[in-house]
This record gives C-alpha cells, structure tokens and sequence, in this order.
C-alpha cells in the first residue's frame, strides 16, 4: 500500500462513525484539557489513557492524538484571551495573541490560530506521507542491537537536551527506569523491588506517574498563584472574522511555520515549544515591519501557531516508526499501544495497517473538527475559563481516582499518583525535568529489552553489539557526538558571553519542559 | 561549609534532594546486586537493575555536583505563605484524607464527602450548600463513570465480600 493508498485507507476507517466520534471527544476534550487551568495536555491524556483501555486500540490512540492536538489549541485560546498560556508551546501566542486582544482583535486572532492549525495539520501529514516511505524503508533494517541503541541513546540523548543542567534531566530519567524495574521481571517473573506486595508485581503504570507529577503538581501551583482569578475578555462571534489584510498577512507564515514546525517535531526534545520560538524569531527577522512584534502583529501569531501544531504531528513519526516517543503525551501513547498488546515500531505499518493508517487520517479529521467546532463554541470555552477554582480541584481530582483506580483495579495505583504527586511538585520546584522521568518509564522496559536480546544474539560480546550494523555504529556515533560535544559548545558559549556580558534568553527551557 | 551557607535555596534544595538520592541508590544498587544477575551472556533479572542502580548513582551525585559548583539552576524557591499556604495544605490534606476513606466507604460516598469538604473548606459556602454540591458531583461521576462507562469504581469495604 502506497502513503496515497493508504490515507485514503485511513480516511475510510476514520470516517466510521465509533472513529469519527472519538477523534470528536479527543478534540473536544483536549480544547477543554488546555483551556482548563490546572490541566495541562499530558495529566489530560493520562487521565483519557485509562478509559481507552476498554475499547479498540484504535479508538483509544485516536482520542489520545486528539487529546494532544486540543490541547495544543486550547493552550493558546487561554493565552490570546487571559494572556496564561495554557501550556509552555503557548508561551508565544501571548506576545502578539494578547495584545490584539487588547486592541479588539482577539476574535480575529483567534481564527488566525485555527486556520493556522488547521493548515500547518494537512501540511503535516503531507510531509508524513512524504516521510513515511523512507523511514519505514530504513526502520525494517532494525534488530535487536538498533533498537537497543535508539532506545537506550535516545534516552541519553533527551537526558542531555532536555534543557536545564545535565543532573536536571539524567536524574528524572532514571528515576523513571528506576520505578519500570519493579514488578515481575518480563523474561523469567522475578519479583523485583516489590517488598513482598502483590500489589507491586503488576508494576508501576505510566498513567498514575503522569497524572500525579503532572496533574497533582499542576493543582498545587494553580492553588499556590496569588493571581489566579483573572477574568478572560469576552468575544463575540461576528468579532472572529479576520480582515483581507489579516488574512494576507497569515498565509506566508502558515506555510514557513507549517515546514518549520515540522521539521523541529522529528527531533527530540521539547520540539513543538522549540518551534514556536524559532517561528516566531524567523517571522520577525524577514519582516519588513518587525517594529510590530510584541505589539499585536498578525505573523507573530500566524507562524508560531502553525509551527505549534505541525511539530505536534511531525512528532508522531518516530512514535509510529520506531517506538520512540520524544514527548511526555507520546510516551502515554506508546503506552496505550503496548497495554493492547501492540508493538510499536517500523513492523506496525505491514503488521497493523489499519491501525496506522486510521491514526494518520484521523490527525487529519481530528484537525478539521478542531476547526469546526472550537470557533463557534469560542464563548463556551471562555465560560469554562470562569470556572471557579474550588470546584475545579475536586471535580479534576474525581476524575483522576478514577482513571488510576480503573487500571488495575486497585488501591496501589491511586496510592502511586498521591505519592508521584508529591515527587512531582518537588521536581518541579528544584527545576528538574518531568517529561525525562515519563520517557524514562516508557522506554525503560524497552531498553531492558533490547539488551537482553541483543546480549543473547551475541553471546556477550558488548563490541558485537555496538558494531552490530552501519546503523547502530552511526546512531551509537551521533549519541557519543552530542554527549561530548554539547558540554564543549557550552563551555564555548559560555566563556564568549562571558566576555560579552549577559545575553537576553526569551525562554528557560526548563520551563517549557515542565509543563 | 562556606559554599553550602552562600547557596540560594533551590540549589540547596537539589543539594539534600541529591544526597537522599545517593542513599536511596546505594540501597537500591545492593538489592539489584542480590537478585540473580548471570552473566552478559545469558543475562538474569538482575543485570539490568545493577546499571539501572549505577546509573541513578551516578545522576545523584552529578546533582550534588552541580548544586555545589554551578549557578545554572539557582533562584529562590517560593513557597506559599498565608492564604495560599492554608489552600494547599487543605488540598493535600483533604486529597490523603479521600484517598485513605475510599477502600472502607467505596467511591460513591468517598467522593462525596470529598467534594464537600473541599467546596466549604477552598470555596466559601455553607455547609448544606457545599454538601449538596458535593453529593451531586459524587453521584454524577458514580453515574456517568460506573453505570454509564462501565468502569470499575471502589465499593465499600464491607461490601467487598457480598
């Protein structure tokens, strides 16, 4: 089946009526996961991730992509009409999203997002489709030691530019691992680190970890902010039409930030916060009213907002082909996957082509809706960003036992995400990296993996392993290039701004992690 | 000692958060050493928890390297005071108090005493309104989550035999 084929395959499938409804309840439940305060995309998707355990895998990994775009949206719809962005990607749309609020524009400003989402969508997975042919040609030449090293470099790799200090990534992640070792170990059921409980044998689940670092922590932050009863600005549906000039002004950086944003999404890292920044330095140095910036000019939300959402598809790629995901929201993927018993990776194309086509066209559906749906309902998402606070907690809190309660069936779990919650808001505090320690628990089993089947295949030999193929020695190479080259560069910078003075950073990477 | 009393108070904090690090690796590096490990041939279960345990070792004590030598992660750490303190305090409090009610009252009565409690102590209603509130919400997540998604929700403890 050719990429044209089989989108056209996908959109059959996800025009079903179950696929088609539950890309309309991710999309709707991921706009209102980030337009919600206290809710951030990951503890939204993590709180979806147990209730998609009862239906198709398919129907449960299409509301998470719809989970993910939604939020996306829903992050910036707070950010153009309170100026909080809902998450650390939406930082950008308060610089010029805002202020044309503040000028009567925000209706417009809001459209200019959509579209541009939408647009930078079907850019996206046009540039998948385009994509998949040679990374699936290149993924089939994987074996155990390729995985091993794209697995466990990987994790090396994000650990190492997951931004903050080295100790601010690595610990999270192996705390991470370190929480994916217990429970019966996969090959032989030994009971590792579980002190006697049954309860532990099951393991730790991803979905508890996530809601209690991300969501309990959330909640303690929004309840420790002095400013939290700000009102949003109301907008009236005639205000969303933006004006011919508007939209001229939008299309050129659509486009750039669709390509850009793309482009930033395979990398690992916090790529779609990345992009934006990137979007938004790139329009302002080729425009000929850069002056605008920070005041309200249309590109500095145009191109960032487009860059926004193809960098949340271009990420799906290594998910969908090699397993990896480089996100917090994609590790719950990846988890939704393997709890259905499906391996994800480059044999999920000819393995599972319904599945893997029916997730891409529903990116695509999932895309429309958004556009469909949330510039009407506009006014109902800023009545949820009335809601008062005292009802949020529990009724987020509600949902949260739930989710975790439903994994398993057991009180473990809720126990974990109280515990995970603590360890959470801790980490946050220090400046730490959360997304490294989810990463670490998803790819942790994996990497085990791979590394018992690779010391099998070779007997033991460690240089077998790592000179296995051309492409284990060049990812093994790339790994051990960014290792020893990144503290250089830095060493670099840092002696030269250090002649220089200080120099103005628009963003601490750290915190775009964090979020 | 010098260089500990200058230090800001995040990176103190990454200081004693490393150094409980390091113990708890040690520990856990012991108990990896116990379980059988084979050798890199046939590797056993617990091979991969001995790396695992070198490799948090080894991230505790970059850690406490960093929060000694370098500036990178400093700043204050800004705790909450006054009211805000009180609404976190009431948040944890009320959240370990559900939490530890849910195997002996199950969800639907958990969770209603939960929302209560937390409407009248973070909001500023009246007892009856909060607790109407709060039985409302418990009724309809039991409803929507346990009769009409099917999903498993915790039953009382002393209705777990029946």
């Amino acid at each position: 089946m050719n990429p044209i084929e089989g989108l056209m395959h996908g959109l059959s499938l996800a025009l079903s009526p179950e696929l088609l409804l539950a890309a309309l309840i991710g999309a709707l439940a991921g706009t209102l996961i980030g337009v919600l305060p206290g809710l951030g995309p990951v503890a939204g998707a993590a709180l979806i991730l147990p209730l998609t355990f009862a239906y198709d895998p398919a129907v449960g990994l299409i509301m998470i992509a719809g989970v993910y775009l939604g939020a996306q949206y829903g992050g910036s719809t707070t950010s153009v009409l309170l100026n909080i962005p809902g998450d650390a990607s939406a930082v950008v749309a308060t610089f010029d999203g805002h202020k044309m609020t503040k000028a009567g524009r925000g209706g417009a400003a809001l459209t200019i997002m959509a579209l541009g989402s939408f647009i930078a969508g079907c850019i996206g997975v046009v540039i998948l489709l385009l994509t998949i042919p040679v990374v699936s040609g290149v993924a089939l030449e994987f074996g155990a030691p390729e995985f091993l090293a794209i697995t466990a470099g990987g994790l090396l790799l994000l650990a190492r530019i997951s931004g903050g200090s080295l100790g601010s990534g690595l610990m999270p992640m192996v705390i991470g691992m370190v929480l994916a070792t217990v429970g019966a170990e996969q090959t032989q059921s030994y009971d590792r680190f579980t002190f006697g409980s049954l309860d532990l044998g099951l393991g730790i689940a991803l979905a508890p970890v996530a809601v209690g670092i991300y969501g309990i922590s959330e909640l303690v932050y929004m309840l420790e902010d002095k400013d939290k009863a700000k009102a949003p600005i109301r907008v009236r549906l005639k205000e969303l039409l933006p004006t011919r000039r508007e939209l001229r002004r939008a299309s050129a950086p659509w486009l750039r930030g669709s390509v850009l944003g793309f482009l930033f999404g395979i990398l690992p890292g916090p790529s779609a916060t990345l992009s934006t920044f990137a979007s938004y330095k790139l329009e302002k140095s080729i425009s000929r009213r850069p002056e605008e910036f920070g005041k309200g000019a249309v590109e500095g939300i145009a191109g960032p907002e487009a860059a926004n959402n193809s960098a949340a598809i271009g990420s799906i790629v290594p998910v969908l082909m090699l397993g990896l995901p480089f996100s917090a929201t994609l590790a719950l993927m990846i988890s939704a996957m393997t709890v259905q018993g499906i391996e994800p990776g480059p044999l999920l194309m000819t393995q599972q082509p319904d599945l893997f086509w029916s997730v891409v066209a529903a990116v695509l559906v999932a895309n429309f809706m958004l556009l469909v749906l949330n510039l009407p309902l506009v006014g109902m998402w800023v009545r949820v960003l009335r809601t008062p606070i005292h009802f949020l907690v529990p009724g987020i809190m509600l949902l949260a036992v739930i989710g975790a309660y439903s994994i398993n069936n057991n009180f473990i779990d809720v126990r974990i995400m109280l515990v995970m919650g603590v360890v959470g808001y801790v980490l946050r505090k220090l400046n730490f990296s959360l997304a490294s320690l989810l990463v670490g628990l998803v790819l942790g089993p994996l990497v085990e993996k791979y590394f018992v089947q690779s010391m099998l295949i070779s007997g033991g030999d460690v240089s077998d392993v790592v000179l296995a193929s051309p492409i284990a020695i060049g990812i093994w190479l790339l790994v051990a290039a960014v290792l020893v080259l990144g503290p250089v560069v830095g060493l670099v910078k840092r002696r030269r701004s250090s002649t220089r003075g200080p120099v103005e950073s628009p963003v601490a990477l750290e915190d775009a992690d964090v979020r | 000692m010098q260089t500990v009393r200058r230090m800001d108070h995040r990176r103190l904090g990454r200081l004693v958060l490393g150094l409980a690090s390091t113990a708890l690796a040690m520990g856990y590096l012991v108990m990896a050493y116990n379980m059988p490990h084979g050798d890199l041939a046939s590797p056993g279960p617990g091979m991969f928890p001995l790396g695992v345990g070198g490799l948090w070792v080894f991230a505790s004590v970059v850690v406490v390297l960093e929060a000694i030598l370098s500036q990178q992660d400093a700043g204050d750490l800004e705790l909450p005071r006054g009211f805000e303190r009180r609404q976190v305090l009431v948040f944890m409090g009320t959240l370990v108090g559900f939490i530890a009610a849910l195997p002996f009252l199950g969800f639907l009565i958990a969770a209603s005493v939960y929302a209560a409690v937390c409407l009248k102590l973070l909001g500023a209603y009246s007892w009856l309104r909060a607790g109407s509130y709060g039985v409302a919400m418990g009724i309809g997540t039991a409803f929507l989550f346990g009769d009409i998604l099917a999903l498993p929700l915790p039953v009382p403890g002393f209705l777990a035999g029946h």
